[in-house]
């Protein structure tokens, strides 16, 4: 069993490289709940349905989130009645962010909901929300508090990023399905997300970083010396005190990580890295590293 | 000024010819709200959404509910993730939903939210929720008491019923626009609408019928003999302790009604009713009785 800590677009890219090389029932996904926010009376959580969109097989691959060849008939016609909505949700993406809301409302855990979303859709995989607590970050403007997935596809990109902000009294802790997966796991994959917004909140809730140090983990860093990244992961990062860079990454990750993956062409240097080519661009790029990933915990973990 | 008030289809369809002879400002719309509630996180009001798309020119006057021409894309997903909503509601309908529910999040009252619905879709009548607190019928079966709209939608009135009953925290009480546009009429219509679950919680909005029995009300019965027009009125008199007939749509108004229009068709004898073609299976027959009600009115 390999689990991935997954956020934003790198690490489903990543994962569906995987999906060439092991079955989806040796795959755990543990996904990132900073972004989730309540839209128009449902349960959006971007992390949790990227990857339950990329295990039915319906993940819009060319925008890496909503499904692809959705609709947007509720969404159009919201501005002719009111004032709209922040960013585009499909009609048939809202049908799976109604159906969890549906299900929390009957007192379901996040993790139970999420649970029995992939079984309606025959998904192998497994897939957990990091936490079952209230993980919402708010990017702080100056003026606002953003949501950070309303930041992240509605904001102007030249908007001030003051701090991201919990607004939860009580910090979030894992589940106890995450605590058994990555015990169970042979190695744990920190995919290429950004830390800011998809991979720090994984590891910031209570008992995640104490059960890494326990197993072998490889990250991948998202950034790449010499290639800007977009505008918003830079803004992001710097909010949390650091640059965009692999050296940050690797930083923030800290004694975690057994093995840290970085660009081949990165003139930034991580002591101690391993090089290789992390853009994933295509399908067989993914595939590729991929096997570079899973020949390293071969070699680690057998 | 006339104000109607309405529910179902029964008022809508007379609606549909008022609204070619009056200018549309000159109408006013109390509208039941008793079968209102949240679904798939959103508030759905069948009357009013059935008043307001007949104004914006987009009802499916074939059903005389839902947006003609709309789309079912979420509906239909929600059934195979097993979310069974109990009625189909359309994807351009959802939004006019969605609307509603994020304003009455924020704390608009539902007749604020109307009118900001009204205004967006070019409504230019007047479409008043009749409270804006919160009833909500409920009938009660051998199963249990469910929703109005469960056992006429989902369970399409196939279910014995025992008696009716309405939900709510605090008496219901008419919003001050509902009293205000009942003394400005020069009349009140009620539309051929089910007594029980169309007329009733209106009129049991406080300070309705009080306001009523200063106006000219003319009323239209919506039976023809023991059988409505159409829709679940007859059981639903039944268990309403009324009888299923024009004799007991009439005593449910006796006390404000100045004028009261049965169908040529009903063998039911009621003195003093005006006899009038109340089956308004078109558009044409909709215009007929429309006209004469505001010769009534008017006397001209």
């Amino acid at each position: 069993m390999i689990t991935f800590l997954s956020g934003g677009t790198g690490t489903p890219a990543l994962i569906r490289g995987v999906r060439q090389i092991l079955y989806d029932s040796e795959i755990t996904v543990i996904a990132n709940t900073a972004e989730d926010l309540r839209v128009s009376g449902s349960h959006c959580a971007p992390d949790i349905d990227t990857a339950i969109f990329l295990f039915a097989g319906i993940l819009d691959t060319g925008r890496w989130w909503g499904i692809k060849g959705d609709t947007y008939a509720t969404h159009n016609y919201l501005p002719k009645v009111a004032g709209g909505e922040p960013f585009l949700v499909g009609d048939r993406a809202r049908a799976v962010q109604i159906a969890r809301a549906a299900l929390l409302g009957e007192g379901l855990t996040l993790t139970e909901a999420v649970e029995r979303q992939c079984r309606s859709l025959n998904i192998g995989a497994t897939i957990l929300p990091a936490t079952d607590d209230d993980a919402a970050l708010f990017v702080d403007t100056g003026t606002e508090h953003l949501p950070l997935y309303k930041y992240w596809m509605a904001a102007d990109a030249a908007t001030e990023v003051r701090e991201l902000i919990r607004t939860a009294s009580q910090p979030p802790a894992i589940t106890d399905e995450v605590r058994v997966a990555v015990e169970a796991s042979d190695a744990v994959v920190i995919g290429p997300g950004n830390p800011a917004r998809s991979i720090l909140p994984i590891l910031d809730c209570a008992g995640m970083r104490r059960l890494l140090r326990d197993t072998f983990v490889v990250a991948v860093s998202p950034f790449r010396g010499g290639s800007a990244p977009d505008p918003k992961d830079a803004a992001l990062m710097y909010a949390i005190g650091e640059p965009p860079t692999a050296p940050a990454v690797a930083r923030l990750y800290g004694d975690i990580v057994d093995v840290f993956v970085q660009d081949i062409h990165d003139p930034d240097v991580v002591p101690g890295s391993l090089r290789l080519e992390t853009r994933l661009l295509h399908e067989q790029q993914a595939e590729s590293l991929a096997w570079d990933i899973m020949a390293v915990i071969r070699h680690a973990v057998s | 000024m006339i104000t109607f008030l309405s529910g179902g289809t029964g008022t809508p369809k007379l609606l549909r010819g008022m609204q070619e002879l009056l200018d549309e400002r000159e109408i006013a719309v109390i509208v039941n709200t008793a079968e209102d509630t949240w679904l798939s996180g959103n508030h759905l009001s069948p009357d009013l959404d059935t008043v307001m798309y007949l104004f914006a020119g987009i009802l499916d006057t074939g059903r005389w509910w839902g947006i003609r021409g709309d789309t079912y894309i979420t509906h239909d997903l929600l059934a195979r993730l097993g979310v069974e909503e109990f009625i189909a509601v359309g994807d351009q309908d959802r939004a006019v939903h969605v609307a509603r529910g994020e304003m009455l999040r924020d704390g608009m009252r539902l007749t604020e939210a109307t009118a900001a619905l009204c205004g967006k879709l070019g409504v230019k009548a007047t479409v008043l929720p009749m409270t804006d607190s919160v009833v909500t019928t409920y009938v009660r079966t051998r199963r249990g008491e469910m929703h109005f709209q469960e056992y006429w939608v989902k369970h399409r009135g196939e279910v014995a019923i025992e008696g009716v009953s309405r939900r709510f925290q605090e008496p219901p009480v008419a919003t001050a626009e509902v009293i205000q546009a009942i003394e400005a009429s020069d009349a009140v219509v009620i539309g051929p609408s089910n007594p029980v679950t169309s007329i009733s919680p209106i009129l049991e909005c406080a300070g309705v019928r009080e306001a009523l029995r200063r106006q000219h009300v003319i009323a239209i019965s919506p039976f023809i003999g023991d059988a409505p027009v159409s829709g679940p009125a007859a059981a639903l008199m039944r268990a309403f302790g009324k009888e299923a007939s024009s004799t007991g749509t009439y005593s449910l108004y006796e006390d404000f009604v100045d004028l009261f229009i049965q169908d040529t068709r009903d063998a039911v004898e009621l003195p003093g009713a005006l006899r009038l073609d109340t089956l308004m299976v078109n558009r044409g027959k909709s215009l007929d009785l429309a006209k004469i009600i505001l010769t009534l009115i008017y006397r001209c």
